[in-house]
């Protein structure tokens, strides 16, 4: 092991100088060894000139003035002494914590309706939590502006309140942080052992004691896991407040109006500070929730089959319908938005919202941008994932080099995208900086999305690559085969279902994402979700709903074709796959 | 040990020691394999039984030591450089590729003509008995199987040492039994040197030429089936391998030896000098026929109670004379028969002299 060579304690190199122990075996690397720490080497530059200097030049610029002198905290005093800047961190939590509890309950009384009822059409209910996943986070804003807004069609229902403000925003969030919190809670509630519910009928608990005592503490870690990410989520989205916030001010708005509209780039980047503190917080605590799960499924356990429960699959498809109807309006709101000639007073269906062209923008030159940023995100970032999670799980020695790279393969989760978009600036824009030239060129929005959405990926990847045999690497050695050789002969097809799924995610995160690329896009490069803010904030709201829906049908598509493939996939591999 | 010196040195494994951090895995182990030779490491789990084999593979190269192959060091050489084939507990098969192409992995890569491929490939597949399987998938197999596609694929490329890590121990008992004797018909026709990490003891002795006992980083006992079983040179041996009796004994010094308050003969007691000691012997080689009134350790014992085991019976006995002292004796079912045992019945039985064992008390079980 050459790290232990290298490491070894210097007393025990004293001894060894002594001649009190036999010599140290330094291993021969092998060819295959040095290609490996080459790749190694590569993915730690990577991650050097997309994570590590950009956000050590966001932080340099916060304690920094206006002619680059060290100013120490001074700007974070300034920020606490502006009190429009304070007020809109009071909101930003209020918003998040009323956010996360709606959400938390909706998606629990969701998740469990799924897993733990009999009610009827559960695959078509978890279809429908997911489809807020295909739309840009400014979506919902703009479904509300129909449904609530000045001309809304449910006005009334806000008695003189409105909808521009908390209310629309909480709205927004909710829709927007559903399927995340849907997909951990079921997650955490399908794991459940059939043989604790037996044992709490044999001693004749009441439903209710069973439910606070058994399935509630086996769940417990979802539930706290989910509350992070939906805090994370909410506290740090810049879509939905942008479109429906009106004169509500939050941080990721701020660090937009600050640096977009009054050029303050260095209280741009204490706001973006302050955005990161309770996504490091949350992604610190949840690192550390994890660690203390412990496994409640062990291989004796029998999987819960839910029995049928009158009531309670009654009250369940009653949440179920009242939710799906939420998700379904505000999609189909948009929808409608999209096609109707002039609303309120021409209700006419026309498609001549979809004619991007005529108002002068980019027209679908746009969309043909934000289609080629997806497909190179999704291809290239799917190969630099997949390769960096290989070398991190497979190769020998180098630990702490694996580490440090495992490491910063988690950093991104923590990081908000405005916080990301506004380091880019700092670090590509710097004139001194020798990679200036990708700025504002459609590079830098690929390198830019491919590292905000990393940690996922990497973690999908991993997850994968650890089922896969530990032998197979050491079993090519004795054959004499270069490890890529087994790696692209093995490996690959045998993790192919993770690697469409990483390609997927971030082909969808790529045609949604608002937040980190309108720091960083030109006119050459504008994306169809950036058009879609502009044309909301240039007054209209129909033409972004076209651009909305646009971006839903390719997503909606995709996913379809994903289906289709994982089916022929899983057809040509059944041979060999074991499920 | 005598024959075993005379072949040919292929092995040799000089003062190798592994540490994991503050673990010692691999105490200063030293050994000699030859050619053609099978040779198990046997021991508990954690004993460094599969770290040593790991260190000869190249796959967890040692910390210290030396290790010669075919007089070639090979101590600090990655796996690739070295000259062995390896059969996982797992397989390791590879999932995606058919038999024929498993087992063909390392030859295709060596730049043969596909008809040699395919020739050498027909040829191993007969060799452990898998004929016309070549396009099925691993996952189409029985354990058996894939163990076998695993081990033609291990010597598909001549290599000069087979190492398997546990190789049967995924395997049903009664396909396991089958695969161990055409593994070792297998080995003897190929005349390769072979090293199989186990830890089932049963399997060891079957199988192997020669036992190499470890426990805790260190070699325990080096030997035959028969001088293991047999002759085990220290306690921990003694019970791992077999069924054993431990009788803590007292000795005066002048040659007498008690366990409790019975006195036994023992050969040879006298070099042993004062001090306490634990003295073996097998449930098998307690004595309950012919017993000669001269051959002394005779001593009455009742039957506590008895385990029918097939074969022959358990009994678990106390003496008369002191019923602190309990022991374990196999009867075989005709000795039960002809001597009407029954629990609670008493009967004479000997603790033959020449099948004692003596330990120093200081030496670890």
């Amino acid at each position: 092991m050459a790290e232990m060579t290298m490491t070894a304690p210097r007393a025990r190199r004293a001894e060894i100088a002594e001649g009190k122990k036999p010599p140290i075996i330094r291993p021969k690397a092998s060819s295959d060894d040095f290609i490996m720490r080459g790749c190694l080497v590569l993915v730690g530059v990577f991650f050097m000139l997309t994570v590590v200097l950009p956000l050590y030049a966001l932080l340099k610029k916060s304690v920094e003035d206006a002619n680059g002198g060290f100013v120490g905290l001074a700007n974070f005093v300034a920020y606490f002494q502006d009190p429009a800047l304070t007020q809109s961190l009071e909101n930003t939590v209020s918003m998040a914590v009323i956010s996360t509890i709606v959400t938390l309950a909706l998606a629990f009384g969701y998740a469990y309706a799924l897993t733990r009822s009999c009610m009827p059409a559960r695959g078509l209910f978890k279809a429908i939590a997911l489809i807020p996943l295909l739309a840009p986070s400014l979506l919902p804003g703009l479904a509300l502006v129909y449904l609530f807004g000045n001309q809304g069609v449910l006005k009334s229902l806000l008695f003189g309140e409105s909808i521009y403000g908390p209310i629309g925003i909480i709205i927004g969030e909710v829709f927007f942080a559903f399927p995340h919190a849907v997909m951990i809670l079921v997650t955490a509630l399908s794991t459940a052992d059939q043989r604790l519910y037996e044992a709490a009928d044999a001693l004749r608990a009441k439903p209710m004691k069973t439910f606070f005592s058994v399935t509630l503490p086996g769940c417990r870690y979802g539930l706290i896991s989910a509350g992070f990410v939906i805090f994370t989520l909410v506290f740090t989205d810049f879509g939905v407040p942008k479109v429906i916030g009106g004169e509500y001010n939050v941080l990721a708005t701020d660090v937009y109006k600050q640096v977009i509209g009054q050029f303050n780039f260095h209280m741009g980047a204490v706001v973006g500070l302050m955005l990161m503190l309770p996504a490091v917080v949350s992604f610190s605590a949840d690192r550390l929730v994890q660690r203390k799960q412990v496994a409640l499924l062990t291989a004796r356990a029998v999987p819960l089959t839910p029995k049928p429960r009158s009531l309670v699959d009654g009250f369940s498809l009653l949440l179920c319908l009242m939710v799906s109807v939420f998700l379904l309006a505000i999609l189909g709101m948009a929808a409608f938005g999209s096609l109707i000639k002039f609303w309120p007073y021409n209700l006419t269906l026309t498609l001549s919202k979809y004619d991007f062209g005529a108002l002068g923008t980019g027209g679908w030159g746009d969309y043909f941008n934000s289609l080629r940023m997806a497909t190179l995100v999704a291809v290239i970032g799917t190969t630099i994932v997949f390769v960096n999670a290989y070398m991190v799980e497979k190769s020998n020695g180098f630990r702490w080099g694996r580490n440090l790279i495992h490491f910063c393969a988690m950093i991104p989760l923590a990081v908000p995208g405005v916080v990301l978009g506004l380091a880019y600036i700092f670090f590509f824009n710097a004139p001194n900086n020798p990679l200036n030239f990708i700025y504002t060129t459609m590079t830098i929005l690929v390198v830019n999305t491919i590292t905000h959405y990393y940690t996922v990926c990497h973690l999908t990847a991993m997850t994968a690559l650890k089922q896969v045999d530990a032998e197979f690497e050491a079993v090519s050695a004795s054959l004499k085969v270069p490890f890529y050789k087994t790696f692209w002969r093995v490996t690959v097809p045998v993790c192919m279902p993770a690697i469409v799924d990483i390609g997927i995610y971030y082909f969808v995160n790529a045609m949604t994402t608002v937040s980190a690329v309108i720091f960083l896009y030109s006119s050459e490069t504008k994306l169809m979700s950036i058009a879609a803010l502009n044309t909301e904030d240039a007054g209209n709201t129909a033409q972004a709903c076209a651009m909305g829906m646009t971006i839903v049908a390719t997503s909606a598509v995709l996913r379809g074709i994903q289906a289709l493939v994982a089916k022929r996939l899983q057809r040509r591999s059944q041979a060999w796959r074991m499920r | 040990m005598a024959e075993a010196s005379a072949r040919k040195l292929y092995l040799h494994i000089d003062s190798v020691s592994k540490s994991f951090g503050a673990f010692q895995a691999l105490k200063s182990i030293s050994l000699d394999i030859y050619e053609g030779e099978f040779v198990c490491f046997l021991g508990p789990s954690g004993c460094g039984k599969t770290t040593l084999l790991r260190a000869i593979a190249g796959l967890d190269i040692q910390t210290s030591g030396r290790i010669e192959q075919g007089g070639r060091d090979i101590s600090a050489l990655p796996p690739s450089k070295r000259d062995f084939g390896i059969v996982f507990q797992s397989y390791a098969l590879f999932p995606n590729l058919t038999v024929a192409e498993n087992i063909g992995y390392g030859l295709v890569n060596t730049g043969k003509r596909r008809g040699e491929v395919q020739a050498r490939v027909a040829e191993l597949l007969s060799m452990v008995g898998l004929d016309g399987q070549e396009r099925k998938y691993p996952m189409q197999l029985s354990g058996g199987q894939q163990q076998r596609v695993a081990l033609a694929r291990a010597i598909a490329l001549w290599p000069g040492l087979l190492l398997l890590d546990e190789p049967l121990s995924a395997l049903d008992a009664r396909v396991r039994l089958h695969l161990r004797t055409e593994l070792k018909h297998l080995q003897r026709q190929l005349g390769i040197t072979t090293i199989m990490v186990t830890h089932d003891q049963e399997e060891a002795l079957a199988i192997a030429d020669r036992i190499v006992v470890m426990n805790h980083g260190v070699i325990e006992q080096i030997g035959t089936p028969e001088e293991i079983y047999r002759s085990p040179t220290t306690p921990f041996v003694a019970s791992f391998v077999g069924q054993m009796n431990f009788f803590k004994a007292a000795a005066s010094g002048a040659g007498e030896l008690r366990i409790g308050n019975i006195d036994i003969v023992v050969p040879h007691a006298s070099e042993y000098g004062k001090g306490e000691f634990h003295l073996c012997l097998r449930p098998e080689d307690v004595q309950v026929r012919g017993i000669r009134p001269d051959q002394g350790n005779v001593l009455e014992a009742r039957i506590e109670g008895l385990e029918f085991l097939g074969s022959f019976c358990r009994a678990q006995l106390s003496a008369l004379q002191d019923d602190a002292v309990r022991f374990q004796a196999d009867f075989s079912i005709n000795a039960m028969r002809d001597l009407d045992l029954a629990p609670g019945r008493s009967l004479s039985v000997a603790l033959p002299q020449d099948r004692l064992r003596l330990f120093t008390s200081d030496q670890h079980r």
